[in-house]
């Protein structure tokens, strides 16, 4: 599974629908909205995907972990819209026979959705809202 | 070249552009059935100096895959501007 969604992440529910009984292992990853920037307390933060580019992107990265890795499923879900301090804004999860596995492909996962996806974020602190400055996109 | 024989592109707009231009696209009219995205980004700079083209580090994707500028673009091809990501 793997998408961009205006909904709540459910990591429990990601969690249920990553876990499988050939794999002893399962490692994911959860971004979440920190409560404050180099300078800053931050109140929230805006995501903003090229949803519909974001998703090929997804499968494109989805196509290589299941290349490069033995793994059992893989499963990455970015948040889109406003979200609060606390709230995941990103979650990868992935499971494998063995953990060596897992750990290298939600690390390759994560990594490249961060290198490769258009998405873009806004923050908001207690004196307005600003564009992250991000990096040249990847891919 | 009359106004007859100009084609139109829609270009879209994410993050600090789309609210720079308080809108999700673009239309440009061309003199010919295709353009450069070389030509596009030249053509983009003079005509919306309000987007801060030359003040950041952009790319064009056409049909939702990153493109070489040399790359020729006609009215049907989905354009968009990338502005540096910040996704996570």
């Amino acid at each position: 599974m793997i998408l961009t969604t205006k909904d709540t992440i459910d990591q429990t529910k990601i969690f249920d629908q990553v876990k499988d009984d050939s794999c002893g292992a399962i490692v994911s990853f959860i971004g979440l909205v920190r409560d404050h920037n180099s300078k800053e307390k931050v109140e929230g933060i805006f995501y903003e995907a090229y949803d519909e580019m974001v998703e090929e992107i997804l499968k494109n990265i989805e196509k290589e972990v299941f290349n490069n890795w033995n793994i059992k499923k893989f499963i990455a879900v970015h948040r889109t819209g406003y979200l609060q301090v606390g709230e995941i804004s990103v979650m990868v999860a992935v499971s494998s026979e063995h953990r060596k596995e897992a750990f290298e492909a939600c690390s390759y996962g994560i990594e490249n959705i961060k290198k490769r996806c258009p998405i873009w974020k806004k923050e908001k602190t207690q004196f307005g809202n600003d564009w992250i400055e991000g990096v040249k996109i990847n891919e | 070249m009359n106004l007859s024989e100009c084609t139109t592109l829609k270009i879209r707009l994410f993050g600090i552009l789309r609210e720079k231009m308080e809108s999700d696209n673009l239309l440009i009219s061309i003199h010919d059935t295709s353009i450069s995205l070389k030509e596009l980004r030249k053509y983009l700079k003079e005509l919306y100096p309000s987007l801060g083209l030359n003040e950041i580090n952009f790319v064009f994707a056409v049909n939702k895959v990153i493109c070489n500028e040399d790359m020729n673009v006609k009215p049907l091809d989905e354009i968009a501007i990338i502005p540096p990501i910040s996704g996570g």
